[in-house]
């Protein structure tokens, strides 16, 4: 999305720290270098709350409900395990970190950031992938409310207190979406819990 | 006209997504669809029809009867219904367009474009409709008949998540769209859920005409 390439993006990240859609979602950074996953790890701490792991059990062991993104290098070794569990899931998103001349990645992963990693890229990559999650999070509410508001009569005065909060919610779906493409917007409105 | 705004309707206040509500009871669905299909007149347009329990061919034909012009090019998205299948298993078979043959036996529709879909399947119904949407420079117009035949193979959720990212679809794609949805075969409370995603409701017994 960014055309301008800012190596260390101080610009960037700070625009991207303004974004309320993704602030404070967590990222686990898998990789077996934990030279290079805390290099990750720092890149993306400014608007992003980060873990890392560098092996495998350890992989398996922090996955859990917090998690909104797992960037993980497909060579660690519980790469399979992790997939099982994180593939098409409704709340997290799972992209390769792609070691060089490794091209052929499992189809099961939502994106990619190849190694060395671009820091833009990497967190253009985060940043839409944070947005999916964001996204059909505020559907499912959208939805909750849009049914809460039908199962009141029309004079009941919480009606106006709930309108106003689809109103809000509506324009949180437009903000998060905006930069999804179409396939991103109907593949996070379609997983199934 | 060509440039719309990404959120609810366009500056001249036209809506962008319409519900239109409809009953048996009501005789109406075919005037209102016809008055929703021609913001842009169809000889100038793109015009999508996606059908669920009609076949293509009934659904141009349908088309024809209460709209009579031909678009300028038209895109039919089947999504083929077990209850169309078991009702008419001989008229939806293979990709040949299946348009009304006119009293000289030419198919009318012979440069329609038809595009099947799995039933149930929303991800792919999803994806075909917005390659439709992008896919012309010309205005667009979707006429989705109906949100009950989706209805019929999915939860209300999900027709209601799967709408979210479809009406957003015809936004982006600066269309305009109006969706079927039969009120004999909802309760209230469904039909007020859904109602929520769409910038106008308009239908049966002048129910509340605007901004939900």
């Amino acid at each position: 999305m960014t055309s301008n390439d800012t190596p260390q993006g101080g610009s960037v990240t700070a625009f991207r720290r303004g974004s309320d859609a993704t602030a404070g979602q967590v990222v686990l950074v898998a990789d077996d270098d934990p030279a290079v996953a805390d290099e990750i790890a720092d890149a993306l701490q400014e608007g992003y709350v980060v873990r890392t792991v560098t092996a495998g059990e350890e992989l398996l062991a922090a996955l859990d409900e917090d998690l909104s993104v797992v960037l993980l290098d497909p060579r660690l070794p519980t790469t399979e395990n992790a997939l099982d569990r994180l593939a098409a899931d409704v709340d997290c998103r799972v992209a390769a970190l792609v070691p060089d001349g490794h091209d052929a990645v499992d189809e099961r992963f939502d994106g990619r950031v190849r190694k060395p990693v671009s820091w833009s890229a990497l967190r253009a990559t985060v940043d839409r992938l944070c947005r999916c999650v964001s996204y059909r999070d505020a559907l499912d509410r959208y939805f909750d409310l849009a049914q809460a508001l039908a199962g009141l009569d029309e004079g009941d005065p919480q009606r106006e207190r709930i309108a106003e909060r689809l109103d809000a919610l509506e324009a949180e779906l437009d903000e998060t979406g905006a930069p999804l493409d179409s396939g991103e917007v109907y593949d996070a409105a379609l997983r199934e819990r | 006209m060509s440039a719309k705004s990404n959120s609810d309707g366009d500056e001249t206040g036209q809506p962008t997504n319409v519900l239109l509500l409809t009953s048996a009871v009501d005789g109406c669905e075919a005037a209102a669809c016809r008055e929703l299909s021609e913001t842009t007149h169809p000889s100038r347009s793109h015009v999508i029809l996606a059908t669920g329990l009609q076949s293509p061919r009934e659904r141009l034909a349908d088309w024809e009867d209460d709209v009579g012009v031909r678009p300028a090019e038209t895109t039919v998205v089947d999504l083929a219904t077990a209850t169309r299948s078991a009702a008419a298993s001989t008229a939806s078979t293979g990709e040949t367009p299946t348009g009304p043959t006119g009293p000289d036996g030419v198919d009318r529709w012979a440069d329609a474009t038809v595009e099947r879909v799995a039933e149930g399947d929303l991800l792919g119904l999803g994806e075909t409709l917005d390659a439709a949407l992008t896919g012309s420079d010309r205005p667009t117009t979707l006429c989705v008949r109906s949100v009950s035949d989706l209805l019929q193979s999915a939860d209300v959720e999900t027709v209601f998540r799967f709408l979210e990212a479809l009406t957003r679809g015809v936004d982006r794609a600066g269309g305009v769209a109006h969706y079927h949805l039969n009120t004999d075969v909802h309760d209230a409370e469904t039909v007020e859920t859904l109602a929520v995603l769409f910038d106008a409701v308009v239908g049966l017994n002048d129910r509340e005409g605007a901004d939900v």
